[in-house]
């Protein structure tokens, strides 16, 4: 009994002694061996992961997409343990799409972390990942630190298609909206990456993911465009370009009842996959920022204000001269004639300067200015596009002798093209002015419509539809355009820019305009063109920017199932 | 661990009824109270109890402030709190664990619960590695998802279309050469009866399924179903033909006959001139009751009564030239 007992004490005591030293080892494991274990549990075991979160998809208002995130990968290495520069770079230029020489410099720079390229197509990546060279022994061997990170890509499957209206976003900063639509619905667009934290076995096969934050993809957003309009324009416009070629060019097409704009075009194209290739400017949307002089587009606000005000009516008769003087300025027509009787409705058509001066004189200085202010001219139209500029007009203390002698006819005031469209969707769509908008729905939320404000009474409107018909008839600036069936209305706009040299108007630099909608005496689809400097033979709105309407107009009409009228 | 005996038997067991929770192993507790303060409060021998000061008389002149609300933020929560504690304390005194610690199940039991988490642990582990599985997986069709969608506005871009379109003998369509016609009441009524001829073939053929139906399967629900949609369509067909068309009644017969439309309806094809009033009543872009599509006089086509779609779609089936 007692021998058993020894025995077991003797097991006790050997159990115990295990214990202890299983106890020690444990203290010095979690004790002082502890930073090394956890050093070397998280490089080889546990892996911290950025989910990057899909930004929300653009569409055009047929849901065709516009702007969409792909998964990427951005693509590192760790120049430190690339011990054959040169080889590296061979294989691995030509799939980022980069010289040898550019990939060489990356990966001989001193340090331990080098981006070899933002956001590749996982495609791509994982090619370059698999990636070969000869080892030491002459056995292929993968690239050593060589590593991926996931990251979203944004593509712009049509490329060019309303790049300036769609912008661009950043690859930093996960990517954030730098320009366009991009940059301002930035914050819906735009999700939430998340974090994830994965335990891998010795194998790589995860064991253990946590996800602290779950990744919030972006709302997607659907515009008021159509792609198709929306080509059909920038098709034109390009065609503009190749005849006349202007500095840019720009065209909007809306629907006058609703003001969603349809296309919003700008040229010259930009590639939204590639901004390096042009210069930031050239994603500038000249549609909103583009100030300038309208020129005889702008007679619409003194006729349809002498109109809404009873001071004349469409067949009131005016002694037309060749000239006119006012404070000290004389005002010339744009083609020498003898003194002759127009009516209101030939003054508009045959954009006389004289007439729209004698017309703008009957409301005199203050209501002229109120009309301007009125069909707002001088603020941004509350698009919601960034960059909208808000022109520029005179102040009526500012007012001299002779302002009234060039504001009526557009001279003397900045405008955006935007601004004119919607002076113009007022006239088409009865005298409600209101605020374009090219967003129509945000995560599937359709936005309200802007609510407008009638500035002229719907048989004003009527009237001068009905005068802006003669712009494109026979003996209008416009004649030469039509499309069969459908009755036209618009007006065509010439002012010459001022030289900033000289500070004078330029006698070769001049931007051609048209704005007009159809059909004229039910209008659903309104289309303003503007070119500015055109360099061939013709610079008049007439010629260049008329027949543009023209096209895109043709097109658009029967896609959109207007019938003639 | 067990008590040693002596501990136990200073302590004269309770009856049944009224057993009080005892502890089982542990340093002694302080003294507490509330309802376990009778469990704790025995002496151990030798220890003399302190003796009870007595109470001091307040002082009259200082008087107690108001009490100090004691609730806790969240509510009830230290009530909670506190019951929580009580069943603890009630599992680790229980009877039955007493018993359970000096049998011989509880080594089972420990076995099966040892097993149980090993098995547990595997059982996460495959788990985690299937949703990394799901997770790359996940990834990849996103991946493919955007592709697609890229791809599909890519190859529906004019660009691409018309071309292939115009290699097709297909052309756009002129502006001029599309034509809309307004549509009357009249038109209303020969669409109102075209909908109710197609009603009534789609009854009739439906009857008839319905009779082979019973004759060889005799099934009863179905039956019952096609003969009342059949009667029903039957009298909107009736109604329709003895009646002058109305709008309300085109609508019924519309709604009763739409499944025809789509495979028998005379209105499906329009011959050239005519335009079809089953379109006339459903073309969106009409505003009101006024326009429909009609072919081109020039074109002699049958099918021009399609809208454009698409300006690739532009290059309609109807606009061939």
């Amino acid at each position: 009994m007692a021998v058993v007992q020894r025995r077991v004490g003797m097991l006790f005591g050997l159990f115990v002694a295990l214990l202890l030293l299983a106890s020690a080892r444990a203290l010095y494991l979690g004790g002082p061996h502890s930073g090394v274990l956890r050093r070397a549990a998280r490089t080889q075991q546990l892996t911290y992961e950025v989910v990057p979160a899909q930004r929300g998809t653009i569409t055009d208002r047929n849901g065709m997409a516009l702007a969409i995130s792909e998964p990427a990968q951005q693509l590192s290495a760790d120049p430190y343990l690339i011990k054959q520069p040169l080889a590296v770079a061979q294989e691995l230029a030509p799939l980022l799409g980069l010289s040898q020489a550019q990939v060489l410099t990356l990966l001989s720079e001193h340090t331990g972390f080098v981006v070899l390229a933002r956001a590749l197509p996982y495609a791509t990546a994982q090619k370059a990942l698999a990636l070969t060279i000869p080892g030491p022994q002459g056995t292929p061997v993968k690239i050593p630190g060589l590593q991926s990170t996931p990251v979203m890509r944004r593509v712009y499957p049509r490329s060019t298609l309303a790049a300036q209206v769609l912008g661009i976003v950043g690859t930093e900063h996960e990517g954030a909206g730098l320009m366009g639509l991009e940059y301002s619905e930035n914050r819906v667009l735009a999700g939430r990456a998340g974090e994830r934290s994965v335990v891998s076995d010795a194998i790589g096969q995860p064991i253990s993911i946590a996800e602290p934050r779950h990744e919030q993809a972006g709302t997607s957003i659907a515009l008021t465009l159509d792609a198709n309009i929306q080509q059909r324009a920038e098709s034109v416009l390009s065609a503009v370009g190749r005849i006349f070629h202007p500095k840019d060019s720009t065209a909007i097409v809306m629907d006058p009842r609703t003001g969603a704009i349809l296309a919003m075009a700008n040229w010259p194209l930009v590639n939204g996959n590639d901004p390096p290739a042009k210069p930031e400017e050239a994603f500038e949307n000249r549609a909103v920022s583009f100030n300038y002089e309208p020129g005889s587009t702008f007679k619409a606000v003194a006729v349809s204000g002498a109109l809404q005000e009873g001071l004349i009516t469409p067949d009131s008769g005016f002694e037309i001269p060749d000239q006119i003087e006012l404070g000290g300025r004389t005002i010339h027509d744009d083609t020498e004639h003898e003194t002759e009787s127009l009516t209101a409705t030939q003054i508009l058509a045959q954009s006389s300067n004289v007439g729209a001066i004698k017309i703008a004189s009957l409301l005199g200085p203050e209501k002229f200015n109120s009309w301007v202010r009125r069909f707002g001219f001088g603020a941004p139209t509350g698009a919601g596009i960034p960059g909208e500029e808000s022109g520029a007009t005179l102040p009526l203390d500012k007012y001299s002798g002779s302002s009234m002698g060039n504001l009526p006819i557009g001279q003397g005031e900045l405008v955006t093209p935007i601004q004119m469209a919607t002076l113009y969707s007022a006239i088409a769509n009865g005298g409600i002015l209101r605020a374009p908008h090219i967003i129509a729905t945000v995560g599937g939320h359709t936005l309200a419509e802007p609510a407008g404000r009638r500035v002229v009474s719907a048989s004003t409107a009527a009237e001068v539809r009905a005068m802006l018909k003669g712009v494109l008839a026979p003996g209008g600036t416009a004649s030469e355009v039509s499309i069969p069936d459908y009755v036209l209305a618009g007006k065509t706009g010439t002012a010459s820019k001022i030289d900033p040299q000289t500070g004078e108007y330029s006698q070769s630099a001049y931007v051609a305009s048209f704005v007009g909608f159809a059909p004229a005496s039910d209008p659903k689809l309104l289309c303003a063109v503007i070119v500015d400097e055109p360099q061939a033979d013709s610079i008049y709105g007439g010629v260049v920017a008329a027949p543009a309407f023209g096209q895109i107009m043709e097109f658009a009409l029967p896609y959109l199932r207007i019938p003639p009228g | 661990m067990t008590p040693p005996a002596t501990a136990r038997s200073s302590v004269k067991r309770p009856a049944p009824g009224s057993r009080r929770p005892r502890r089982i192993s542990g340093p002694s507790a302080p003294a507490r109270s509330g309802p376990l303060a009778a469990a704790v409060a025995i002496p151990a021998p030798g220890i003399a109890l302190p003796r009870e000061r007595p109470a001091r008389p307040s002082s009259p002149s200082r008087k107690r402030a108001a009490p100090r609300s004691r609730r806790a933020p969240a509510g009830a929560a230290p009530g909670i709190a506190l019951r929580g504690v009580n069943a603890l304390e009630g599992v680790s005194s229980s009877v039955f664990l007493d018993r359970l610690i000096r049998g011989r199940l509880w080594i089972g039991l420990l076995a099966f619960a040892l097993i149980g988490i090993v098995a547990m642990q595997l059982l996460v582990l495959k788990l985690n590695t299937g949703i990394g599985r799901t997770l790359g997986h996940v990834a990849t069709l996103q991946r493919e998802n955007a592709q697609l969608d890229i791809e599909d506005s890519m190859y529906s871009s004019e660009d691409r279309v018309a071309p292939l379109a115009a290699a097709d003998g297909m052309a756009l369509a002129p502006a001029g050469s599309v034509h809309f016609v307004a549509a009357s009441m009249a038109d209303i009524s020969r669409a109102a009866a075209a909908l109710s001829t197609a009603a009534q073939t789609s009854a009739n053929a439906s009857a008839a399924s319905a009779t082979g139906g019973e004759s060889s399967t005799g099934s009863t629900g179905t039956e019952a179903a096609a003969q009342t949609s059949s009667s029903s369509a039957e009298a909107a067909g009736s109604r329709e033909s003895s009646s002058s068309s109305t709008a309300s009644s085109t609508g019924e017969s519309g709604a009763g006959s739409s499944e025809t439309q789509s495979t028998s309806s005379p209105s499906s094809v329009t011959p050239s001139g005519t335009s079809s009033p089953a379109a006339a009543a459903s073309t969106p872009a009409t505003a009101g009751a006024q326009a429909v599509e009609a072919p081109a006089p020039s074109s002699g086509s049958s099918t021009a009564s399609a809208p454009p779609s698409a300006p690739g779609g532009g290059t309609q089936a109807g606009t061939r030239e």
